[in-house]
């Protein structure tokens, strides 16, 4: 069990592509800041978003 | 032009904006607010990492990059000011999430059952060694079946289900519902028999159904030296966790699809070793090569 739970990371890791996890990153603190200004009470309301043309 | 000076303009304060608020907000953060929204983004990170791997090797990685293009079109019009093209973007853009609903249907079906498939696996990792005699004893029949089978160039395709259910595919053919025996396998793709054609699937370790129909895999990097029996072994492996093995009619080789892969000309010996490697816990897995050795 141990063993196969040591080659499932091992495979893991070996498939692991950092430069793709860090544009991940990257990405997840965009959506982050955006997603703390949206949700503050000073910042794009639904209705700020429409004028804006934000399209999902 | 004005218009895009425009744009731009209100962009522009509006990052302005959003630095502004950021700045505020961090210099307000404690630690624990510093660890929550790190680990929020490292756990962001990750899904959105592994959301790309998922899509990398499938179709529908071309699809969500015809995506991106479609996004940017729909931005480049507004920019452009481009009232035509952006009103028929817009509306095509409405059955949007439908369309892709649709488009995306066999990656969220996949996705939502490897999410539940992968932690239900290692669940009934704990029961497994209690099963462990009567799988040992289905690998033996199966290899002794496709090694027999092999030997006299009668094609045949045997599904062995996992953790995936497989009622579709059981369904499509004839409920059997017999002891796992190299005999039976002989006799279910004895040519011309009723139930030749098509694939046995066991579940249990018992031959379930027979003369099922199998999906065909769409992929075009296949050999096409392969025939459908192949083709249709490779498409199961796509669509789940199961294990296929396939012996050629025209060859008599024995091949065995798992995990969207197609391995080819095994013995007797090595199917059944690669067999147990898969359906077996470790430790069965070491006993059943201990007694390969031995023998």
């Amino acid at each position: 069990m141990k063993r196969r739970r040591f080659f499932a990371a091992r495979r893991f890791f070996r498939r692991f592509n950092p430069w793709l996890f860090l544009v991940c990153i990257l990405l997840a603190i965009v959506i982050w800041c955006a997603a703390m200004y949206v949700q503050s009470p000073g910042g794009l309301s639904a209705a700020a978003l429409s004028a804006l043309h934000v399209s999902v | 032009m004005n218009f895009l000076t425009a744009m731009m303009a209100t962009e522009g304060s509006l990052v302005v904006d959003i630095f502004r608020f950021l700045g505020q907000k961090l210099a307000a953060f404690t630690v624990i607010d510093y660890v929550r929204s790190v680990l929020d983004i490292l756990l962001l990170a990750f899904i959105l990492y592994a959301a790309v791997r998922f899509l990398w090797d499938r179709r529908a990685g071309k699809l969500l990059m015809g995506l991106a293009i479609w996004m940017l079109a729909i931005l480049l019009s507004r920019l452009l000011g481009l009232v035509a093209v952006g009103t028929i973007l817009d509306i095509l853009s409405e059955a949007g999430i439908v369309v892709l609903v649709l488009i995306f249907q066999p990656e969220i079906r996949d996705a939502l059952e490897k999410l539940g498939g992968e932690p239900m696996k290692n669940f009934k990792n704990l029961s497994a060694d209690m099963d462990a005699e009567a799988t040992v004893e289905g690998i033996n029949a199966i290899c002794e079946a496709a090694t027999e089978m092999a030997r006299s160039k009668t094609g045949a395709l045997i599904v062995i289900e996992r953790s995936t259910k497989l009622g579709d595919i059981i369904r499509s053919g004839v409920e059997v519902d017999s002891k796992l025996t190299p005999y039976m396998l002989r006799s279910v793709f004895f040519p011309n028999s009723p139930l030749h054609d098509g694939a046995v699937v066991i579940r249990n370790m018992r031959v379930c159904s027979a003369g099922c129909l199998l999906p065909l895999t769409r992929r075009q990097d296949v050999d096409p030296n392969l025939g459908t029996r192949h083709r249709a072994a490779l498409g199961m492996s796509e669509a789940c966790d199961a294990v296929i093995i396939v012996v050629s009619e025209e060859t008599g080789t024995i091949s065995l699809a798992y995990n969207r892969n197609l391995t080819r000309d095994y013995t007797s010996q090595t199917l059944k070793l690669r067999l147990s490697e898969i359906l077996l816990s470790t430790h069965s897995a070491s006993h059943a090569r201990k007694e390969d050795k031995a023998k």
